[in-house]
């Protein structure tokens, strides 16, 4: 019967359901068990059963690993039981492989162990079991995080963690409140137990945000530890901070050639920001971003020495490095660590889980605060990027850690202004000039567009605006960014002989707008799931001038139009004068989290922008 | 994990203006940069370079080390950092192998030093050992990565390594090119009289100057020396430009000036002449003779009880026999995504359950004998690994085969590979229509065969609609892709993140809404793909007119062809034939005032030709547009023929259908 359905299908083919969400994985059973034996030394027993439902999810069956000094894999198995329900693949420990290969970095000091496992017909299950002894350098024990991907359901999960009385172990949990079972075991450990299940799958979509923050996690942490000789305790991001603090010792004394440098650069300076601005320079022109994460290297930074004999380091070292220089002209400056992708740190939980790259903090005399990133000096002094602006961060001094907050550039600070003038003939040809000023946040998406050589600018501005079709394109990209000042940059561009218009018989369809392309946007209200999340907001101020042909009219123009919701507002206005049309649009989104239920107001604001802007004048000939 | 190799291939591709004639002597000596060198901020040739190859040596040499031969590669470079952008040079690599045997290992030793000038003189930082890394990429290859300190916009950075290799039946091709420009560049090979190469060069994207000298070397053997007389080659060129990409060419490389070597025999003294693939037929003997080539194809199928218990043998239509056998073998055994030339023992792809394009095709050979087929491996080299060369006959530069079944009737052929994922018979992925490609046939027998004869692929959508007084246009689609466009389809499908995003990407890339979406075949093993679909798409109405394009699939959405002119010739992936026909029905009450013009045109040599041809009979307006590529490769000279023609053909795609109220 199975197959004559089957065949069925096949044959009238499938109707799909244009709402629908798919299933692609079901987490049936999960069961984690973690030994700990002292504060740096546990098993981890791993069982997972994996049903792939649908082809795209086949890659979630594949095992990666990564492996380090301590770290010892026993009794791996893997089975793949088709949708017959016998048993199709079985792997074994010595089917694993193994590559170093790391893209971003120079150099690590961990391989990866992985395996492809080939799924053959559908639905497939996919058990794994493995056993993972951790001796040395532990900070942290494995999270709790049954549901790691999208469109994946998880029926039951566990984890299991046995403390010995010796063992102070802290946990912490995220987007979830369980209350754990406890037990001793016959040798009087302590056995913490949490179970999760019937976790709905979380469809991925635009403006939402990561998978990450609307999972259930649970971290673990040993309150104290020992890591390369060091030993320091997690009780707390004051204490995470002392630690952190210690490694640093010593790492900032600078050569004396590098003194004397440091001197002739900024003795003749007046003020701290004149100081401050000299040596972010030294730091841009002198070294660049190399990654080596070797030992405590992961997280003590190299020494000020190291980075100016070779004329690089990772985010820890050239941080250090900048704070060392400062610190040789009597400027305090302090060490940050912050995460990229999180924007909120658990204020209840130290871990290194959290955090991913480091900035420095230098408080000026006015009492401003200034975040330099110190990795990428190439930005503008002053400006707070958008993979760290309004995060939590975890200040280091010798006081320990302290949480804090980055400021957030307002809404409307995020500005881009456009101007865009149009000569059109009666052939449908135009020549075409657009100028931009992007502005905060803005900037740091079009920043990198000044690196680029004239020839691959002038590709991009073809596909970016609507050129492709052009005669003669002359591109300039300039970066006005001064020190402490708005990020600024501007581009120009000037078209000639753009294939623009549409000409069918007596008419001519032009194109309102030739920056549309510009703001690509999806639709967010289709069967919204999740809230909306816009974490930077901005503003689009734009003013397009069309210069008619001679001997055409207008015959049909657009309205005039407004809307204003929680999400901003947009306004668009047409006038005609003579023989020019003038368009002034502006759009405002606010950032903000709103309910999923309100996601088509958003789509009204900008989905009418682009309806307005995308449609079409129709000219006549007289 | 399985694209780690891909990853690291480095796709390159070029353009360049033409060299220009420069007697300026480089400054070949290594460990000294000259002041002009140091001080210099551009590079004439290309202001806008970010950085530049000053000196690129190559000294390749034979040497006998331990008990056997090995091939030294010394190679130098030196290079200006022009802008900040350009501290990225600073960061190496090195590729290598260690098969984990004397004679399968590659040695590697490197140095690196940065020059800088400060307050007018120059600093030396030299690169410390604790600088370079190695990485296991996977299985046996390996790299060296390293970086060189003290690098920064005006920096001078010289490097070096040794590469010794137990491979000394390959030599490694030689570009001069790189994704910076290269101001000077030079290849020297020394081969020992015991060894026979072709040494060829090839390509139009830069000028090199050859010479040929005769020369004696010493070689140790166990503690003895001994002179041998040796070819030294010597190739050096200036001012290549930097390589750049361009759309539809398959490899850069093969229109890249490049020196390359190959073997054709080896002498050893005292031993007889050992003769090495330089006739096409010996290319054959060795593959049919080859334990993991020929002898493969001749092996028991492993699932032979199976075909014969499906009775597949008794099936009269070959076709059928073998559609049934791929799908069994598809059933049993995965892709695993690579394009391998020579085939592992099926009982170790059992037991891991996949395998590369060779691995799967040997068996489908032999289980296609089970069922009273005969079956040929063809062998090539696949469009992204490049052209096979056409004076010298090499083994080295095939790296897959496809399985190939002469019919019986007037010679027609099926072809068929197991990489073939969304495809079908004769349906391949694309790169692997190569114009030349050698079925391997014992006895003699083997022939070439172009596989860019099948490399064609039909498209129709019939539209039929209504206009709506308000301006929206709404209808059913049908659309049937044939062939390798029904196989891009499937993927498509099968890639998306699920069918809701497979559609409303259809939906935005068309600008259309779609009310019902209905798809057959999209996961059959079968030529055709169909897509029925009920569409509303929007157009302007005013009181007085309605203005409407009546394409809700544009012909031609786009000119790919947007640079002004270009370097390198154009390969189409395959032949096409596409058409679009239009049906709509105009509301009471509006007449046509205006419907697209019927045009005919053709470019290139006729290699691509359109017609659009429309009409209005009564309230019907019938739109007809046909286009057809039928042409693959088209020359540089062909391509401003080629831009125009997509720009009218896009431009004619945007036509617009203008309704007039009736008074």
């Amino acid at each position: 019967m199975k197959r004559f359905v089957c065949h069925i299908i096949m044959l009238f083919g499938v109707i799909m359901n244009v709402k629908a969400q798919t299933v692609m994985a079901v987490v049936n059973d999960q069961k984690t068990q973690v030994v700990i034996n002292s504060e740096s030394d546990y098993t981890a027993t791993f069982h997972k059963e994996l049903v792939i439902k649908e082809p795209k999810a086949e890659r979630l069956a594949d095992f990666v690993m990564s492996m380090y000094k301590g770290v010892d894999i026993n009794s791996f198995s893997c089975t793949v039981v088709g949708a017959s329900g016998k048993t199709v693949r079985k792997y074994k420990g010595s089917d694993l492989k193994r590559t170093e290969y790391s893209s971003s970095s120079l150099a690590i000091d961990y391989y990866t162990l992985y395996l492809d496992v080939d799924i053959l017909d559908l639905p497939a299950t996919v058990t794994y079991d493995y056993k993972v002894h951790y001796k040395g350098n532990v900070v942290s024990y494995p999270m709790f995080m049954p549901q790691n991907n999208y469109d994946e359901e998880v029926k039951r999960a566990s984890y299991e963690i046995t403390v010995p009385p010796l063992v102070n172990c802290r946990y912490e949990q995220l987007n979830v409140n369980l209350i754990p079972k406890e037990t001793k075991d016959n040798v009087g450990n302590r056995v913490l137990t949490f179970e999760l299940s019937d976790l709905k799958a979380i469809k991925q979509e635009k403006n939402a945000k990561p998978l990450e923050q609307l999972v259930p996690i649970i971290y673990f942490a040993p309150e104290t530890f020992s890591y390369y000789k060091t030993s320091g305790s997690l009780a707390s991001w004051k204490e995470m901070g002392t630690w952190a603090w210690s490694l640093m010792q010593g790492t900032d004394i600078l050569p004396d050639e590098l003194k004397r440098k440091v001197h002739e650069l900024t003795d003749a300076c007046k003020t701290d920001k004149e100081r401050i601005e000299k040596l972010y320079n030294f730091l841009r022109t002198t070294t660049r971003y190399v990654s080596i994460q070797l030992g405590i290297g992961g997280y003590k930074p190299m020494t000020a020495e190291y980075v100016y004999k070779n004329g690089f380091g990772d985010c820890k070292a050239l941080s250090n490095y900048m704070r060392a220089l400062l610190a040789e002209v009597g400027i305090k400056s302090v060490y940050t660590m912050i995460s990229m992708g999180k924007e909120r740190l658990l204020t209840s939980m130290a871990n290194f889980q959290q955090l991913d790259h480091v900035i420095l903090k230098v408080q000026l005399e006015d009492g401003e605060n200034l975040w330099l990133e110190c990795t990428n000096p190439k930005l503008p002094l002053g400006y707070i990027h958008d993979n760290i602006s309004g995060h939590d961060a975890i200040e280091v001094t010798e006081q320990g850690g302290r949480l804090v907050v980055l400021p957030e550039y307002a809404d409307s600070l995020n500005l881009n202004v456009s101007t865009v003038d149009i000569a059109l003939d009666a052939a449908g040809i135009a020549d075409i000039s657009i100028d931009d000023d992007y502005f905060n946040h803005r900037y740091g998406l079009m920043y990198a567009l000044a690196l680029e050589d004239k020839k691959k600018q002038a590709e991009i501005m073809k596909t970016f605006y609507m050129l492709p079709q052009t005669e003669e394109i002359e591109v300039s990209v300039e970066d006005k960014s001064e020190p402490y000042k708005t990020p600024c940059v501007t581009t120009h561009v000037r078209a000639k002989g753009v294939k623009y218009a549409n000409t069918t018989g007596m008419r001519l369809f032009v194109p309102l707008n030739p920056t549309i392309r510009k703001n690509q946007y999806e639709r967010l209200a289709d069967d919204r799931k999740n809230d909306v999340n816009v974490a930077h907001g901005y503003k689009n101020v734009e003013t397009i001038v069309l210069n008619l042909p001679q001997g055409y009219a207008v015959e049909s123009l657009p309205a005039d139009f407004n809307l204003s919701n929680k999400y901003g507002n947009f306004s668009f206005t047409i006038q005609q004068d003579a023989n020019r049309i003038i368009v002034n649009n502006v759009l405002q989104i606010n950032s903000g989290t709103y309910p999923a239920t309100s996601a088509a107001d958003f789509d009204a604001l900008v989905l009418k922008m682009r309806e307005l802007n995308a449609s079409k004048l129709v000219l006549k000939k007289q | 994990m399985k694209v780690l190799r891909l990853i690291l291939l480095s796709l390159l591709s070029w353009s360049s203006s033409m060299m220009t004639a420069d007697t300026v002597v480089p400054n070949l000596k290594f460990g000294k940069p000259t002041d002009e060198e140091m001080r210099m901020t551009t590079y004439d040739k290309d202001p806008e370079a970010k950085a530049v190859v000053l000196c690129s040596l190559c000294d390749v040499e034979y040497n006998f080390a331990g008990s056997d031969f090995k091939i030294i590669y010394r190679v130098q470079k030196r290079i200006k950092v022009l802008k900040p952008e350009g501290v990225e040079c600073a960061n190496l690599s090195v590729q290598y192998y260690n098969q984990g045997t004397t004679t399968g290992r590659e040695d590697v030793s490197i140095s690196a030093t940065s020059y800088n000038l400060v307050d007018g003189k120059v600093e030396k930082s030299k690169m410390k050992s604790n600088l370079i890394f190695d990485e296991l990429i996977d299985e046996d290859l390996y790299q060296k990565k390293f970086t060189v300190p003290q690098v920064k916009e005006g920096t001078v950075i010289e490097y070096e390594y040794t590469l010794m290799s137990s491979f000394y039946h390959f030599i490694n091709d030689w570009y001069p090119q790189e994704d910076i420009p290269v101001a000077y560049a030079r290849y020297e090979l020394t081969i020992p009289e015991y060894f026979t190469f072709n040494v060829e060069n090839t390509g139009s994207t830069g000028q090199l100057k050859e010479q040929r000298i005769g020369e004696t070397m010493t070689l140790s053997v166990k503690g003895e020396s001994f002179q041998a007389l040796a070819n030294k080659y010597v190739f050096e060129g200036r001012d290549f430009a930097a390589i750049r990409k361009e759309k539809f060419t398959w490899n850069t490389r093969d229109y890249q000036t490049k020196v390359f070597a190959e073997l054709r025999g080896i002498r050893f003294p005292g031993q007889l002449y050992k003769d090495y693939t330089n006739r096409w037929e010996n290319v054959d003997e060795t593959l049919l003779t080859h334990q993991d080539f020929g002898r493969r194809m001749n092996e028991k199928s492993p699932f032979r009880d199976e075909l014969l218990g499906q009775q597949i043998d008794k099936m009269k239509d070959i076709h059928e026999r073998v559609v049934k056998t791929i799908l069994l073998l598809k059933s049993k055994l995965k892709w695993n995504g690579e394009y391998r030339m020579l085939a592992k023992s099926p009982a170790s792809i059992l037991k891991k359950g996949n395998g590369t394009n060779a691995d799967l095709n040997a068996i489908l050979i032999n289980m296609l004998s089970d069922v009273n087929v005969k079956a040929f491996p063809i062998v090539m080299s696949t469009r992204e690994h490049g052209i096979l060369p056409i004076s010298f006959p090499s083994i080295k530069k095939l790296n897959t085969f496809i399985v190939g079944i002469p019919l019986a009737d007037d010679n027609k052929m099926l072809y068929v590979d197991m990489s073939a994922e969304d495809g079908y018979l004769n349906v391949l992925p694309t790169t692997l229509y190569s114009n030349k490609a050698r079925m391997i046939v014992k006895g003699g027998m083997s022939q070439w065969v172009d596989l860019q004869d099948i490399a064609q692929s039909t498209t129709s959508s019939v539209v039929r609609a209504e206009i709506l007084p308000n301006g929206v246009l709404k209808g059913e689609c049908v659309n049937m892709q044939k062939g390798i466009m029904a196989a891009d389809m499937r993927k498509e499908f099968r890639t998306a993140k699920d069918s809701a995003t497979f559609v409303s990407d259809v939906e935005k890339r068309n600008g259309i809404s779609i009310a019902s979406y209905q798809m057959e075949g999209q996961r059959a093993f079968s030529e055709t793909v169909k897509e029925t679909i009920s569409f509303v798409k929007k157009g302007d109405a005013t009181p007085d007119h309605i203005y409407i394009n009546p394409f809700p699939f544009k012909p031609v959405r786009e000119n790919p062809f947007t640079a002004v002119a270009r370097q390198l010739p154009i390969e189409f992936p395959f032949k096409l034939k596409d058409v679009t026909s239009v049906v709509l029905t105009i509301p009471d009450g509006w007449e046509v005032e205006e419907i697209p013009q019927s045009v005919s045109i053709s470019a290139a040599n006729n290699g691509v030709a359109a017609v659009l041809v429309s009409s209005v009979e009564g309230n019907q307006v019938n739109i007809h547009f046909k286009v057809d590529v039928k042409r693959i490769f088209y020359g540089v000279e062909e391509y401003a023929d080629l831009k125009m023609m997509f720009d009218v053909l896009s431009e004619r795609s945007k036509d617009m259908v203008v309704l007039k109220k009736v008074q």
